[in-house]
């Protein structure tokens, strides 16, 4: 009983102490469900000591309340972070304070953030649309001065929701459900806020290729490139060019074969009209760039087919600067891909429709009749 | 730049020493008309400058920038003139009314950079008394080409890649640039013009809508056209501006209104006011019942039509407090 007893007053004061998962559970390696089951044991671990029902009719009865609520808080905190791969990541160890926005449209409480972005930071919220509880992303720009980018970024996704096609392909893009301006009353500073769907279960292509170092099966490229072009006819079709399809920008759900093209502050609407060009890009991905967007040339729907191709070529465990493709790679799916990022834009394919209806024939001749392929993500 | 302090005392003492001198409130611009030299004003010339600043400082913590650049041709008639004794008042009308904290201002005019001797004149963003003494010292050249075109897109350009401004840079609030004037823009920011007036090598020539959108990443950009103008009633430039700019294209009925129109503009943008209180306002102040119909008859489309959804609160959370050294995005 008294071992128990110090037991209890030791878990109680780390806990006490403890901002984060991260500080109860410690540094977890391997994959998610590595990651999991051993913070599973540790929870279990603890929760033993510290249960209440250990504790009943003894003085000490609330001190184990109070830290097995903290213990349950923290393993759900720590599931969440695990399951979102930010588990250990510097933004995840920040003590986090809820807070709340009210706009004309709704009410946002932010549970957590999320993730770090290029532009901005990535909070999940709760609020109602149309009466029923939704889960959504806020999406706030860490410099004011990108404000212009998130504003862009609402421009479009307006744009393309008013397109006859929005109700048949909206799940192929992020789906804005508001976008306003927030001031900090104490600095003055304006943000300009996003709100859009929360997607669960979803993955980046860069996500993937880390899980997938030698690249992923030539198959499982096709279902997601198949789709990505649906997006970007999609969104060419209604005279947008996305302007930054990159590994962080593309979305997919390996078990529902989903993909999203995600992040649209790069995009320009109907560029040869408005003169608009390329006027950002993710420095961490300036070399993915193919030239004409240095030089702003006016942007074409093949700059997109560029750049998701570059996307499919890393996919596939290539290199996307060089275009090499491992040898496994059949050599139809190399030329179709090296097809699409050739250096002048006025070479490469310019409607993505057409190149799915290619791409479905040549999948055809090389392996057959399509067949749903399993993908997973550990 | 922009470290003064605007007073009443100050802009007073001022005109006492230039009566006391006998020199008239525009005299460099006389000089040079009497002269027939027309060499810009040092501190108005853009060559060279890299850029124009507007700076928080202690006395002036939030800053906003505001620039106010009208053309000075020809057809513009005696407006120039109007504009240039008028909008000293602007600098007053803004404090008064509180429509914006610590608001910065920079004056400049433009003509016809085929063919006029000086195509771009641009004064710092000041606080104080200087700024009345940038427009005083504005040569009104009254030239201008008879082509109905003059190089507003100089102007923007500019403002586009010459001014450096805390409100945008530090609090994310665009600053805001009127542009007056009765003609059109040429379609291109001229390779050859930027180099000969601002010494930028360029190259190539830049579309007029492409300047205009960079501008309006960071600045609230007007157009206000007043009717009085020679091409006041042309309707084919009317739609023009209207075209590039849409509820941001604004008639000005009155020429002396000027100071009036453009503050109550900012004080609707900066959700400061309703335009029936800044009526109030204006009539508060003793403007004459004229001005007050003519600058708010000019912003009926532009209040009806805006929508700028604000939510106000604390501050959000550490993350967004500590940008990252080095931006994750690259402007091209």
């Amino acid at each position: 009983m008294i071992m128990h007893n110090a037991e209890l007053e030791r878990i109680s004061a780390s806990l006490a102490q403890a901002g984060s998962a991260e500080e109860v559970f410690g540094t977890l390696v391997g994959s998610r469900d590595e990651q999991l089951e051993a913070a599973k044991r540790l929870f279990r671990q603890m929760a033993k000591a510290v249960h209440p029902d250990l504790f009943q009719e003894r003085s000490d009865f609330d001190q184990a309340g109070a830290a097995f609520k903290k213990l349950v808080y923290f393993w759900e905190q720590a599931q969440t972070r695990i399951e979102h791969g930010t588990y250990g990541t510097a933004i995840s160890t920040e003590e986090f304070v809820p807070f709340s926005m009210r706009t004309k449209k709704s009410h946002y409480a932010v549970e957590r953030l999320l993730a770090r972005g290029d532009i901005s930071a990535l909070y999940i919220a709760a609020s109602l649309l149309d009466g029923a509880p939704i889960k959504c992303l806020l999406k706030i720009p860490v410099r004011p001065e990108d404000n212009d980018l998130l504003s862009n970024e609402a421009r479009i996704l307006t744009h393309l929701h008013v397109s006859q096609d929005y109700p048949g392909l909206h799940h192929f893009v992020s789906q804005l459900v508001d976008s306003f301006a927030y001031q900090e009353q104490a600095s003055g500073i304006l943000r300009q806020i996003n709100i859009l769907s929360y997607l669960d279960g979803f993955y980046s292509l860069k996500e993937v290729r880390q899980v997938y170092p030698q690249g992923v099966d030539p198959r499982h490229m096709a279902w997601i490139w198949r789709r990505l072009l649906v997006a970007l006819g999609f969104a060419h079709s209604n005279n947008v060019i996305h302007g930054a399809v990159l590994p962080t920008h593309v979305l997919i759900h390996p078990r529902l074969h989903g993909v999203i093209l995600i992040d649209w502050s790069y995009a320009v609407l109907a560029p040869s009209a408005s003169g608009e060009s390329i006027s950002a890009i993710s420095r961490d991905y300036r070399d993915w760039y193919p030239a004409e967007v240095f030089v702003r040339e006016v942007p074409l729907p093949g700059l997109d087919i560029a750049m998701a191709a570059r996307c499919m070529i890393d996919l596939l465990g290539g290199d996307y600067y060089t275009r090499a493709m491992p040898d496994s790679v059949p050599w139809q799916i190399q030329s179709h891909l090296k097809g699409c990022t050739l250096p002048n834009p006025r070479q490469r394919p310019q409607d993505a429709r057409v190149l799915l209806a290619d791409f479905d024939a040549l999948i055809q001749r090389l392996w057959g009749g399509r067949t749903f392929q399993e993908f997973s993500m550990p | 730049m922009g470290s003064s302090s605007w007073s009443t005392d100050a802009y007073e003492e001022a005109a006492r020493m230039r009566r006391a001198a006998g020199t008239s409130s525009f005299a460099y611009s006389s000089a040079a008309r009497a002269s027939g030299t027309w060499t810009i004003h040092p501190a108005l010339n853009p060559y060279g400058v890299k850029f124009r600043e507007s700076r928080d400082s202690e006395t002036h913590p939030r800053s906003n920038a505001i620039s106010v650049l009208f053309d000075e041709t020809g057809s513009m008639g005696h407006i120039p003139h109007v504009f240039q004794e008028k909008l000293g008042d602007l600098m007053h009308v803004l404090l008064n009314r509180g429509y914006i904290q610590d608001p910065q201002i920079l004056f400049g005019a433009f003509g016809d950079a085929t063919c006029d001797h000086i195509a771009l004149q641009v004064g710092q963003f000041e606080s104080g008394v200087e700024m009345d003494e940038n427009l005083r010292n504005i040569i009104l050249e009254g030239g201008g080409g008879g082509t109905a075109h003059e190089s507003y897109e100089l102007a923007l350009y500019f403002i586009a890649r010459h001014t450096s401004i805390d409100c945008w840079e530090k609090r994310g609030r665009k600053g805001y640039l009127f542009l007056t004037g009765d003609e059109m823009a040429y379609p291109f920011v001229q390779q050859q013009q930027v180099e000969k007036h601002l010494g930028d090598p360029l190259r190539e020539n830049i579309p007029l809508r492409q300047i205009i959108t960079e501008v309006q990443r960071r600045y609230h950009l007007f157009f206000i056209f007043p009717r009085n103008a020679s091409h006041g009633h042309d309707e084919r430039i009317h739609n023009f501006w209207r075209d590039l700019l849409g509820q941001n294209f604004l008639f000005l009925d009155d020429e002396r209104a000027v100071s009036e129109t453009i503050a109550l503009t900012i004080g609707l943008t900066e959700e400061a006011i309703n335009l029936a209180e800044g009526a109030q306002d204006l009539s508060d102040a003793g403007a004459s019942r004229d001005a007050i119909a003519a600058a708010t008859s000019a912003l009926q489309t532009y209040a009806s039509a805006r929508s700028v959804v604000t939510a106000t609160g604390s501050a959000l959370p550490g993350v967004l407090q500590e940008a990252p050294d080095k931006p994750k995005t690259e402007r091209l």
